[in-house]
Formats: C-alpha cells, structure tokens, sequence
C-alpha cells in the first residue's frame, strides 16, 4: 500500500539524471511522460504535487533545479511520499552540502547508495542521518575507520549512537520564534501567529540525560511580551522522538537522551494575537499623473533595552518606476529593479523607536494604468532579536549557551498600488 | 544508421572503461589513491549506463578490479549496482554475477552481506531463484538485523518472482515467525510490509498490543505503517480503543508530518462511531493539522490542506472559527493558493462570511488569472452558501466594473449562476450586469451568460430587446455556445416582451434554422415548429420558469465526497477523487472521467447515453454510418442530407414486418436553401411525413380529445404577431396532448408532455391501449430501456416521472427517440445526432427532448 515503485532525480527538463526503480512494476519509460504532463496540468492552471497519467501516480517535490519523483501505481499515502522527498532532499543536502543538478553528478556514487539505504522494495528504511553515516561514510571517514558492524539502530535510543566522546561537552540551545503576520492593506492585522522552534546541538559524551525546565516568563519577559502575567499557552507543542513525554505531562520538565548534532528540540506555535514586533506604514502620495511618493513610517513595537537587528524591510515598487530616488531617516536602501523593490536595511533598530523613509519615483503616464492594477506585492520585513544568555550548569560538566531569537517569518504587510484600485 | 552510430559509440565507451579498469586491476588495490581512481572510474562507468548504455561487456574487468580493492565498501556497492543492472539487461552475466554475490554474502563485515543480499534477491532472473531462496533464508537467521532487513525485503522480492517457489521453502512461515520474535524494530516493520503485501497479514489483539509497546523504537515510516494497521483494526472493548488513543496520542505532537496526519486518520476512525468523542478528538487532530498548514514545505502543506479539507467538509463547524489560517500568503505556490480558496469556500458560515468574501476580494487583484478566477467563483459560491449574510452579492457586483476583462467575465457567469438560484436577487443586479459592455466579453461562457441574463430577467431592463437584437445581428460571428444562449434567451424574452422582441426573433430563427451546427440549428427548428404548431406549448416550454438549481456544478457529489474522505491519507485526497477513478485499470474505463462518446454506455448517475446506441439503432442499415456515429459532431447539412434520406429502401431486420415503410430522414436541405424562406421549412417536412398518410392521420385522431385545452384560441396579439412573423396559421388542428402523469412543477410536465405528442402518435398508431406501464425510472438504463421496450411492443404507454429522473430523461430522450421511431411497428426510421449532453440539469432535458420533438 505505501511502497513506492520508483524514485527518480529530474533535471529541470525532465530528464533523469538519478533513478532507482525499487520494485520493477512500471515500465521506466513512463517517466517521459511525467513532464509533458505537467507542462499540461500547469498550462490549465491546475497543478498540484501529484499527477496521474494513465494509472501512473507522480507524486514530486521542486528543489532547486530538480524534481524528486516517487512513481507507483496504488493509492499511496502521498503526504507520507512527499514527507519522504522532503527527508531525502534534507539528507542529501547533509551530504553534499547543496542538493542541485550538479552537486548531485558530483556525487553520482554517494546518492546511488543513499537511495539504496532510504527504501528497500520502496518501503523508507532509515532516514536518521546519523544513522545512514553508519552504512555510508563520506571519503575522508572512510579511508581512515576500519570496517567495522554498525552499531546502534537496536536499542532504545536509535536516535543516537553508543561510544561517542567530546574533549569539550557543549549544548548549544536556540529558541528560534518565527513570528508571520498578515496585515491587510487598510492596516487591519488579519492574522499573526508565532512559530517556535527550540533548536539544539549538542556535544555530548556517552549517553546524556538532559533535562530542561520551561520557564514561560523569562521566556517571553525577554521578548517584551511581560504585561502578560500568566504563561502564554503553547499550542500544538511537539517534541522530537528522544523526549520522554510522560514527564513533561507530569511537571513540564523536558527529558530526554539528545541525538548527536543538530536537532529540533520542540517546536509549537501560538496563534493569539501577537503584537508585531515592527510595524511598517506606507502612506502613498500621488502628486501628479507620473509622480508618486511613498512615505514609509517602521516603528518597533519592543521594550527599549532590546534591539532588533539585520532588519529589511522590502518594499514594492511598481515594474516601471522610473528613476526612485529615496531618503531614509536611519539605515539605507537600495533599489533592487529585478525585485521591483525598494529594500530598506537597518543594521541596528532599538526598541522603541520610529524610522521613516521617502521614495519618489515617477511613473511612465499611459502604460502603468493597467500595469499597476495588478495587486501589488505586499511589504516583507525580515528581522532578528537576538538575546544571549547562559543558564545555570547543572552536575553534568557541559557548556550551555542559549540565545534567544525571534525572527521575521511570513511578515506580509499587504501594500496599497499607486494607483486606486476597487 | 542513428542506430549504428549509438552502438559504435556505446562500444568506443565500453572499450574505454575496459581500458581504464584493466589499468587500474594493474596496480595495488590496497593503495588509497589507486581505490579514489578506482571509484572515478566506476562513476563514468555508472552514468553511462544511466544513460541507458548497455555496459555487461565490462563485467569481467569490474568483477577483477573491485575484487582487488575488497576492503572499500562504496566500490563494492557500485559494483552491486553494476550487476543488478546488468544482470538485467543481459541474463546470461547474472549467472556469473551470482557467485560474487554469493561470496559476499558471507562476508564478515554486516553492510556487505546485507548490500549483497538485497542486491542477490532483486535479480529476477528465473533460473537462479534457487540460490537466491537459499541466501534469503541464511539471511533471515542472520545474527545482524541490517541482513536480516534486507532478507526479509528479499522474501518478499522472491514472492513476486515465484510465489509457489516461496511458499514450498516456507519463507513466509519464517517472516511470520520473525515479526513476533524479531528483536529489531525496522526487522519486525518489514516483515509487516511483507505480510501486508502477500495478504497474510492477521491484525490480532496479541500484534496490536506488541506494535504498541514498541511504538517508540520503529522509524517515523513504520510508525505510519502501523497506525495504518492499528487504524483499521477494531477494539475488542470501549476500554481497549481509549488504551490505543491514548498510547497514540504523541502522534499528534510528531515532528513528522506523515506521523501526524497518519494518528488523525486512526483518531477520526476509531471515534467515528462516537458523536461526542469525536468531536473531542477534532479540536486536538485540528490544532495539529494546522499546524502541518503553516509548515515551511509547500509541498507537504499541500498534503495536509488537502486532508484538512476533507475533514472540514465534514466537520465545518469545527473550522469555521479559524478561517484566518486559510489566507494565501503572497510566495505560497499557485496551487496552494487554489486549495487555501476552496478550503475558505468550505469553511464559510454566516459568522464568517463577510470577513472571507472580503479576502477574497484582495485575490482578484492577483496577477495570476486563474487565481482571480477561482477567487470570484469562490465568492458566488459564498453567496449561495450563506443567502442570509449581506454584502456578499454586492461583492460580485463590485468586481463587474474592475478593469480586467477576465475579471468582468468570470463575475457575470457567476452572477448567472447565482441568479439561477436566487431569481429574487436581479433587482439588485441585473442593472449593473446590463451595463457591462458586451464587446468587452471575449469568451462564449461570459456571453451566453450576459445573454441568458437578458432573456430571464429582460422584463426589467428597458433595453433588453434592443441589447439582444444587436447580438442576434452579429449571430454568425457567435460561437456555438453563444447561438444556443441566443436561441434560448429571444424567444423566452418575446414571450414576456413580444413586441419588441418580434424582429430580433424572426432573424434568429431564420439565422438558425440556416446554421450549420446539427444543435443550433435543431434548436433553432425546434423553437421555430413549436412556435408554429402551438403557441401557448411553445410559451410553456420556451418560456416555462427554470428551476432552481440547488448548488453550482462543479461540486463534487456526496457520494464521491464519502468515498475521498474513507480514503483519507492517501493520493486519493491530493489527487482530489476516488482511488478507483485512477488506479486499477480495469476499473477507470467505468469512471465518471470517460468522455469518449462511444464508451458512454456505462452512465454514471445521469451522465453519457443510457445504453449502447448502436444497439438501440435497430433499423439502420450500414449506409447510414457516418450519422449513426452519435458521436458524430456535426455532419455538414450537404452531405448528411442525401445519406439519411438514401436510407429508405433499407432492408432493415425490424421493419419488415409488412407495415407501410414510411422514411423520414430528419435532415436539413443546405442552408442556401433556407437563407431566404427559412420559416418555410416546416412546411417542408410535413410534405415529407404527408407521403404516408397514416400516422399524421392518427396524429390528429388520437390526440384529439385530451388536446382541448391546449388547442384553445391564443392570445390575440401573440397570434397577430406570429402571423405577422410568417408562422402562418396557428394550426390548431394538431393539438398538443399529454397522456403522461408527472409529479413536480408544470415545467417538467409540459416536457414530458412534448414528449407525450409522439410517443402517443406512434403507439396509437397500433391502436390498443393497454395497460398503463408506470416506468419509474431510477437509473438511465433502465429508463431508456423501458422506454425502448415500450416502443417495441407498441402499446400506449403512461409514464410517470419522478423530478430526479430529469437527467435521465435529457439523456434517454435522444435514444429513446431512435428507438421509438425505429419501432417495426411505424417503420419511421429517423436518425438524430444525439451529442453526450454535457452536464445534467434541465437545459440537457430541452435538448433531449427537443430532439425527440423533431422527429414528430
């Protein structure tokens, strides 16, 4: 039911440059079609992640300049499939750094035995990088290590291998909170919700077990979120694999043997209203038929001791602006005509505080009338809060470093034209 | 010679590797740097044969050169994928290749055993099953679980290559055995895969309770595997289903998205039958969807949406509150966006109407046109979801007067639709709907809908006539679709506005009648002989109120709704239709999908012909098969014209019954014929049907007494006009019965009734009333069948129509009049071109019976 017939690497053309076919049950041809097929579905507007030409289900992800494309012939469980691409472009990526036409022609050899390794008969087998590492070594292990039986994958913890040692234990924790926001042209938040991530790597040796408490206050004080006395409620908390999720029921502490490297800890989303953290305005002027003025206000909305940094605020122009010349309170800006946006960089923007930005640009007089009717992109602003702070050792001798980041992650503030629009 | 070239080019690239790896053999294998050239070259040699080059001619010096560079593992497995491939398309290196394969097999280091035996059981080479059983069942007994992976995979290789063979070894005894002793959690999940598969697998409370508890210790894929199993296997007690649900539950909270949804699937499943659990279970399997719906990866957001949607369409309540989630955001993908807009259509309520009619609003001015289209679709079918909220149509009227022509378009073929509905809503509307431009309406979907506009609701638009006699002038220019709209819309508009409306008619009817497309210009004779022959028929049918039509078109029905959502979680949901539409084979001919004109035999619910035409057409002799074809477009009136008349002197098997042959060929003279004296056509045709006197005679004789009402004097001015137009006389010599009980509004029953005037014709013709046949007719077939029955044995007949038998009607119809004309009995052979109607509702039935009328 969920095997796959045949998985295939796609140039942007269509033209395998990878397959495996896993059970042998459809005729390799049938990937031809896959292709034109598409072209076809995409031309009516109605594409999708899966396909169906003649009894023959594509299901495929884009990335980069290839498609991954599982083949079969039952109803399978696509989300799964697709899941699955997803892990494969993640694991491939581990191994080549970059997952690409020619990264993967590079690395012909290495990805013939992943393939190998992820699905037996198209059933996904182990996907746990470190897992795979077992069975294939990149060139400069492998010379150096004698063959010897892969350990691990039986017992309890098959996240992590048995026998590894640090000079220096390190755990390195990241709470990384996405914070999208959809702001409606008449300056309405429509929608704002956080989404976290505790991520961590850790350096450990042996078998660790960890323990991290939650403290929802300190967590949100920091981000100047404190009027709120009572913890916010996480929704949707989810853990990786290696937390012990009956403690956490019991006292909220979280437990666990971390895998080795880089993982996410948890992750969990709230979707009450957030304050956004900067709030950009655009008030458009239009002075004359082909002159226009944009008047933009950003005001961050966070306590005054911290700072928001690598703040970027891209706004649209239309297509054929002409000649955008602009002045900016604070930071700089650059005109990025492939972008047809205006990108406003502020390296430091503390808490607080209101920067404004002037951009006149004229517009050609007959052509923009129906150029600009079109919707315009919305303003995006990307931005970091970074907060660093060492918590308390506990008995293990390790080095905890935990930073604090609230990042910008669907920041949409929908803009209005230059022009009138309905 | 492009073939000559290929092979002499392959064999340049075979020598070459030959070459290289001959040197290589030649130096120290042990030697690091010697191994990395060693590799190289094997990764020209594998993206050749990638390529598709034939490469077993180097299977000697690959076997020699790996051999000598044992320790080196990646060497090793290209070489497995060299002779996996080779074996394949050469079977006579596979024997060869099977002794390395074996060698390695025994090897002392796990991953080569492992790689060689997964290698060994993917040859599928006949001859060498029996080594390969013997390796798989080592393999199994294996101390090392990565071998004992791959052997279980490998039993189920060999059941697809030989299944007795596997049977009689009792290997899948072993892995029946092995999935409850196996200590190895993706050992236990494979032999899962493979019972699965070969359909031994037994779901047994022992299996269940065992997975459970090692839930945990299988990767995320067999987790999905085995809450698919669990999913389906039912509790013994109410205590033991809350045991799953609760040992399940961190599914929910998984980082793998395939882990999530598969744990919503099992909770949906196993509180379906628990109203108030279930609706628990909903806001814990909702919050962890939407979650999967704010993910990074567009691709597998799209699979999540998709589920959640189904899902919502069972439970919108449940959704209603959180619609904000649904907003496009500016980078998703198109077709994400589409899914994020159906999924707000189907989370509407009254509560949040106006916020999502209002979103979506923001859509139409996306550059994307297909966005902007599904946008407006979506807000009409918002204002026919919830009549009760305000603003909504105001909505649609908005987007008529924005700049983009595509925009206008697509708003006034949904204000159609939307007007179709709620007749009561023209008020509001139609005054902005007039105002559009017609110049500016490129497509014949936008103008037959402005035109229909016109013709239903003309009576309140001052220049209605007017608007639709400039089109009726450009009517040649028009496409099909737009001729048709013409021809329903003027004569609906000069029932109410007669005066008016009398040129524009006149020219329509005289265009049509001269049109060379078989439905415009049946229609247009139709309109023209039931003008001619009755005017208050004519009035009733032309002019008769449609009826509302429940829900837009394109929704899918419940039963297919039903079927995707118990196929939830799998390409089925993504794919957005039942598995048996696209799956097994022998199965998509039957499916709703099948358009081919020649296959419509097997209908699904009311769509494609009833039963086979060919079959139906009992009297057609070979001559006649270029308009037998139903599927046939539309012959040109010159050539259809002397083949279906040469079809007088047919020896046809039916008719030969000593009746008098009477040979009506229902084909139109060309059209320069008809240009000047179009109206004059009828007149023809009964000279035609004049040559035999008989049923004309009966015609009259039969129908007479219960055709009073309808042969009453008409309406002064209407008769004035139409004598005025050409009609001639009103004839109310032919009056209109109907002998047939019909249920539902006066619509349906004039409709029937047309049909009526003939079947009653011919089957008085053979006098005898019997018996009153009720044919309640459910399905299509059995519909057309009956009625073909009943054409046979010639009997008057009573027909009762339930209203949901419309479409059946619209699509027995044309059969039905093939076969009824066909009956021995009359010996009146008539062809028709019978299109595939294309959608099911009242419109098709016109069409159908139209046809029908025609052959009177």
């Amino acid at each position: 039911m969920s095997s796959i017939s045949a998985l295939f690497l796609l140039d942007s053309k269509g033209k395998p440059v990878l397959s495996r076919d896993y059970r042998g049950d459809i005729p390799l041809r049938a990937v031809d079609r896959f292709i034109t097929k598409l072209n076809e579905v995409e031309e009516t507007g109605k594409s999708s992640p899966v396909l169906v030409d003649d009894g023959t289900c594509f299901v495929f992800v884009q990335y980069s300049n290839l498609y991954l494309l599982a083949m079969s012939r039952t109803n399978v469980n696509a989300a799964a499939i697709l899941v699955f691409l997803h892990k494969l472009i993640e694991i491939f990526k581990q191994y080549f750094t970059e997952l690409e036409e020619e990264s993967l022609r590079d690395n012909f050899v290495i990805a013939y035995e992943l393939l190998d390794e992820v699905m037996d008969y198209g059933y996904p087998q182990f996907t746990e990088g470190k897992i795979l590492s077992e069975y294939i070594k990149t060139d400069a292990h492998k010379l150096a290590i004698q063959p010897r039986p892969p350990m691990a994958v039986t017992n309890a913890v098959s996240w992590r291998t048995e026998g590894l040692v640090y000079k220096k234990n390190e755990v390195f924790l990241d709470v990384v909170e996405a914070v999208n926001l959809l702001v409606n042209s008449n300056g309405s938040v429509v929608r704002s919700e956080v989404v976290g991530a505790l991520k961590m790597r850790t350096y450990l040796s042996g078998m660790p077990e960890c323990k991290l408490g939650l403290n929802d206050k300190v967590l949100f004080d920091v981000q100047g979120r404190s009027g709120r006395q009572k913890a916010v409620d996480l929704e949707d908390i989810k853990f990786h694999q290696c937390v012990r999720l009956a403690n956490f029921e019991r006292d909220r502490t979280i437990s666990f043997i971390p895998p080795d490297g880089a993982f996410d800890l948890m992750t969990y989303r709230l979707s009450q209203n957030v304050k956004p953290l900067i709030w950009v305005e655009c008030a458009v002027e239009r002075h004359s038929r082909s002159r226009t003025e944009y008047l933009v206000k950003a005001r961050s909305q966070f306590k005054e001791r911290s700072a928001a940094t690598s703040v970027e605020i891209s706004l649209p122009i239309p297509a054929d602006a002409i000649s955008p010349t602009f002045r900016t309170s604070q930071g700089s800006a650059v005109y990025v005509p492939e972008r047809d946006a205006l990108v406003w960089k502020i390296k430091n923007f503390p808490g607080g505080r209101e920067f404004l930005l002037r951009c006149k640009f004229g517009l050609p007089s007959v052509a923009a009338e129906d150029e600009s009717q079109g919707r315009m992109p919305p303003i995006k602003v990307k931005f970091e809060v970074r907060y660093l702070k060492v918590i308390e050792r506990s008995g293990y001798q390790a080095l905890p470093w935990v930073r604090y980041i609230t990042t910008a992650g669907d920041y949409e503030i929908r803009s209005q034209g230059p022009k009138p629009t309905l | 010679m492009a073939r000559g070239g290929r092979s002499g080019r392959a064999r340049g690239e075979v020598a070459e590797i030959c070459k290289a790896l001959d040197h290589l053999t030649s130096m120290n294998g042990a030697k690091p740097e010697v191994i990395q050239m060693k590799r190289d070259c094997f990764q020209k040699l594998l993206r050749y044969m990638t390529q598709g080059i034939d490469m077993s001619a180097a299977f000697v010096p690959v076997t020699k050169c790996v051999a000598l560079s044992k320790s080196d593992l990646p060497l090793k497995k290209m070489q497995y994928l060299y002779l996996r491939t080779t074996a394949r398309q050469n079977s006579s290196v596979a024997l060869l290749v099977v002794q390395t394969l074996l060698n390695d097999c025994k090897d002392l280091d796990p991953t080569i055993r492992g790689a060689a035996l997964r290698s060994m059981a993917s040859l599928r080479v006949p001859e060498l099953m029996d080594t390969v059983f013997m390796a798989v069942e080592a393999g199994l007994r294996d101390p090392h679980h990565y071998v004992r992976e791959a052997a279980v995979m490998g039993v189920l290789k060999c059941w697809h290559a030989d299944a007795a063979g596997c049977r009689l070894r009792g290997l899948l005894g072993e892995v029946e055995r092995a999935l409850t002793a196996d200590g190895d959690a993706q050992v236990v999940a494979n032999c899962l895969y493979v019972m699965q598969q070969v359909g031994a697998l037994k779901v047994t409370r022992d299996l269940v309770v065992s997975l459970l508890n090692h839930i945990h210790s299988f990767s995320d894929w067999a987790q999905c595997f085995v809450l698919d199993i669990v999913g389906d296997y039912s509790p013994a007690s109410e205590e033991e289903r809350f045991d799953i649900l609760e040992v399940l539950d961190f599914g929910l909270s998984h980082t793998n998205s395939a882990v999530v949804m598969a744990t919503v699937k099992l909770f949906l499943n196993h509180t379906a039958a628990f109203p108030d659990q279930q609706s628990q279970v909903l806001g814990r399997v909702r919050d962890a969807l939407l979650t999967l719906v704010s993910g990074r990866e567009h691709e597998v957001v799209y699979a999540a949406l998709s589920n959640t949607l189904v899902l919502a369409k069972r439970h919108p309540d449940a959704f209603a509150p959180l619609f904000t989630d649904f907003y496009c955001r500016y980078q998703d993908p198109s077709y994400l966006k589409a899914l994020k807009i159906d999924m707000l259509v189907a989370v509407t309520d009254a509560s949040n109407a106006y916020d999502i009619a209002e979103e979506l609003s923001q859509y139409i001015r996306d550059v994307d046109e297909q966005l902007a289209r599904q946008a407006i679709r979506a807000v009409a079918a918002i204002a026919l979801k919830v009549p009760e909220v305000n603003g909504i149509l105001d909505r649609l009227l908005l987007f008529l007067g924005y700049e983009k022509d595509y925009v206008t378009a697509e708003t006034l073929v949904q204000m159609a639709v939307v007007l179709r509905r709620y007749p009561d809503a023209a008020e509001a509307c139609v005054d902005s709907i007039v105002e559009v431009n017609p110049e500016t309406l490129a497509g014949p979907d936008e103008r037959a809908a402005y035109i229909w506009v016109l013709g239903e609701h003309g009576q309140r638009v001052q220049s209605a006539p007017y608007l639709l006699e400039a089109l009726v002038e450009g009517f040649a220019d028009e496409a099909a679709k737009v001729r048709l709209a013409l021809l329903a819309a003027v004569p609906r508009l000069f029932f109410r506005r007669a005066p008016e409306c009398r040129g524009a008619l006149g020219a329509l009817l005289a265009a049509g009648a001269a049109d060379a497309d078989v439905e415009v210009r049946d229609r247009a004779l139709f309109a023209l002989r039931l003008l001619r022959h009755d005017v208050h028929a004519a009035r009733e049918v032309l002019g008769a109120p449609l009826p509302l039509i429940s829900r837009p078109g394109e929704e899918q029905a419940a039963e297919v709704e039903d079927r995707i959502f118990d196929e939830m979680n799998t390409l089925s949901v993504l794919y957005r239709a039942p598995a048996y539409t696209f799956i097994d084979p022998t199965i998509t001919s039957v499916g709703a999908y099948d358009t081919d004109g020649e296959g419509s035999e097997e209908g699904v619910a009311g769509q494609g012909a009833p039963t086979d035409p060919t079959g139906m057409l009992l009297d057609v002799d070979t001559r006649s098969e270029a308009s037998a074809g139903t599927a046939a477009p539309s012959p040109t009136p010159g050539s259809s014209v002397p083949d279906l008349l040469s079809l007088s002197s047919g020896p046809a098997a039916g008719a030969g019954r000593g009746a008098p042959d009477l040979h009506v060929g229902i084909g139109f003279p060309p059209a320069p014929a008809l240009a000047g004296a179009g109206l004059d056509l009828l007149g023809d045709l009964e000279a035609v049907a004049g040559s035999s006197p008989a049923p004309a005679q009966n015609l009259g004789a039969s129908l007479g007494g219960s055709g009073a009402g309808a042969g009453q004097p008409m309406d002064g001015g209407i008769a004035d006009l139409l004598g005025g137009l050409g009609f001639g006389d009103p004839t109310p010599a032919r009056p209109v019965t109907a002998e047939v009980g019909v249920e539902g509004n006066e619509k349906t029953g004039l409709l029937v009734a047309c049909s009526g005037i003939w079947a009653d014709a011919t089957l008085a013709d053979h006098g005898a009333p019997a018996n009153p046949t009720h044919a309640h007719a459910a399905p299509p077939q059995t519909f057309a069948a009956r009625w073909a029955e009943l054409a046979h044995s010639a009997r008057s007949a009573q027909v009762d129509l339930p209203l949901g038998v419309l479409p059946a009607l619209a699509t027995g119809a044309g059969v039905l009049a093939r076969v009824a004309l066909a009956a021995p009995t009359t010996s009146v052979r008539v062809v028709l071109e019978v299109a595939g109607p294309p959608g099911s509702n009242l419109q098709d039935a016109l069409e159908g019976l139209q046809n029908l009328l025609l052959c009177l």
